[in-house]
């Protein structure tokens, strides 16, 4: 029996997808009449409702539902696009078949995906990205209490995947939840680096529908994490700096004798040392004076890792933030004499705290939540328009060509 | 250094850099390219053509580390070699590619190099 625009399967497989993947948070982006109701059942059968009645227009419904799960708890791969290698006149090209190669989202259900599907195509000219949305079959874990006893059995899922290219800034996006207890997404199983592989599998995908592109090793990301967190530990204090300029001549004459008196004239014995105890300096002026929390920027750092090639340390803040105390001085040293791989951010935002970490990988740098807060796929923009800003500063300064 | 300089061309400033940087290098400290572009300003692919020289010029000495393949999370081990040589080597002989500490194979395409300050009481070539 079909009840208004909806089929009874169109509103069973809608209503599937809103119970498995759709937050309360998430029924915010849509208009507040029909998103109203106490508790998610509530919610999704208004939503449903709405739409059945023709309240909510169907195409754009069916957007929302493709676009809506960008937001919430993902993991975030981001690739570097060689230059020009995906235009706006591609994208818009591609806008004029799309349809034929999309599949309508309300017809999806466990039962009949049984391979990766795109089910939407968002093409934003002002941002200047395209977002293109993907079904896929997968395979869980569930946990089963069974006679007193936990069992695990395998169970099938739609996963959705998100993928923006973004052509304004060079990249290529793609935008996964790390569902826990997931074994696979259309056969393609998690590694040791997590979800890697279901990543780089819809890159594959993306060049079946847009063409072939190249992706080029984001190496100066190591780079970009010292100076995101210089610029998020930095005291930003007049006061110490000037105490601190004043202090380091006579820092050095202290070195050289103390060395001296030694025998030790190494010129990296006396960088080190020197080294070392102008941060110990500049942690008790910090100690003294204070950080100047009113100029701190709004991206903070609570944890990171060095990788110094035949050694790694980890440094981090419980509690707090990595911007004082002794283990901001090791953080201050780690950063200096090795590349940062792995960065812990907490960023502030519209009075909210979201913290995340960034990870250089293989050909691709990864943020990812360290929570399930939900989290607007906007902030994650934030940071990557900050970390292509500190990008563009690096290259710009840098001598020598670079093989792009 | 003046090889170096003279053969990049590289201004008076950028040479300083970089020698003021190699100086500052205890015996022990390892660095990879990027830690070196970040210190003297250059660009990574610009980095790994001068620590090529630098090798060369046997000022800078290099050695590899690989990780074995095993599958679990942070229970890789690693092996160093010495040279290209001794990689291309192990990498091909199916016998010693494999990690003595959990029987994986080494995972020879994520090699790493690192580059350390060559001194005479150091070599490990």
């Amino acid at each position: 029996m079909q009840v208004g625009h909806l089929t009874n399967i169109q509103r069973d497989n809608i209503k599937y997808l809103l119970q498995t993947h759709t937050q309360i948070k998430h029924f915010k982006t849509l208009p507040d009449d029909f998103a109203k109701g106490i508790g998610k059942g509530q919610v999704i059968e208004n939503v449903l409702n709405s739409v059945d009645e023709g309240k909510i227009d169907f195409e754009e419904f069916k957007s929302w539902l493709a676009l809506h799960q960008i937001n919430g708890n993902n993991s975030f791969y981001v690739y570097e696009l060689r230059t020009h290698t995906v235009t706006e006149g591609m994208l818009r090209n591609l806008q004029t078949y799309i349809g034929s190669i999309t599949y309508d989202i309300t017809g999806c259900s466990v039962d009949n995906l049984k391979e990766t599907v795109l089910v939407n195509f968002f093409l934003n000219v002002e941002e200047k990205r395209g977002i293109f949305t993907f079904l896929s079959p997968a395979t869980v874990m569930k946990k089963v209490r069974m006679d007193n006893t936990v069992q695990y059995i395998p169970e099938k899922q739609i996963y959705y995947a998100n993928v923006i290219v973004d052509y304004g800034l060079g990249w290529l996006i793609v935008s996964i939840n790390p569902t826990t207890n997931m074994i696979s997404v259309d056969n393609n199983e998690k590694n040791k680096n997590g979800f890697e592989p279901i990543a780089n599998y819809y890159l594959v995908k993306m060049r079946d529908i847009i063409g072939e592109f190249t992706i080029k090793t984001p190496n100066w990301v190591p780079q970009a994490l010292d100076l995101l967190a210089e610029e998020g530990t930095h005291h930003n204090n007049p006061e110490i700096t000037a105490e601190y300029m004043k202090a380091i001549p006579c820092i050095e004459d202290t070195v050289v004798q103390l060395l001296s008196d030694f025998e030790l004239d190494d010129p990296s014995a006396l960088a080190y040392v020197s080294e070392e105890f102008k941060l110990a300096f500049e942690s008790v002026l910090i100690d003294k004076y204070g950080v100047n929390e009113e100029a701190t920027c709004s991206f903070r750092v609570f944890e990171l890792k060095g990788d110094q090639h035949n050694s790694v340390v980890y440094v981090g803040a419980k509690v707090g933030s990595l911007n004082e105390g002794r283990v901001a001085k090791v953080a201050k040293a780690t950063r200096a004499n090795a590349d940062l791989t792995q960065l812990g951010i907490e960023y502030n935002r519209e009075n909210d705290t979201y913290r995340f970490y960034i990870s250089l990988c293989d050909d691709y740098y990864l943020i990812k939540s360290n929570s399930t807060k939900f989290t607007n796929e906007g902030v994650i923009r934030d940071v990557i328009i900050k970390l292509g800003e500190y990008k563009e500063q690096i290259q710009s300064i840098a001598i020598g060509k670079s093989t792009d | 250094m003046a090889n170096i300089k003279n053969k990049f061309n590289l201004s008076p400033l950028a040479s300083q850099r970089i020698n003021d940087f190699i100086t500052s290098l205890r015996p022990n400290d390892t660095i990879s390219s990027s830690l070196f572009a970040r210190k003297t300003g250059l660009t990574i692919d610009f980095a790994k053509m001068v620590l090529g020289e630098l090798v060369a010029d046997e000022i800078m000495e290099y050695y590899i580390i690989v990780p074995c393949s095993n599958p679990i999370e942070d229970a890789e081990h690693y092996v160093v070699f010495f040279s290209l040589e001794d990689l291309n080597h192990c990498s091909t002989e199916k016998k010693c590619a494999v990690c003595d500490q959990c029987g994986h194979e080494f995972d020879a395409i994520n090699a790493k190099f690192g580059y350390r300050r060559r001194v005479a009481e150091n070599n490990n070539g």
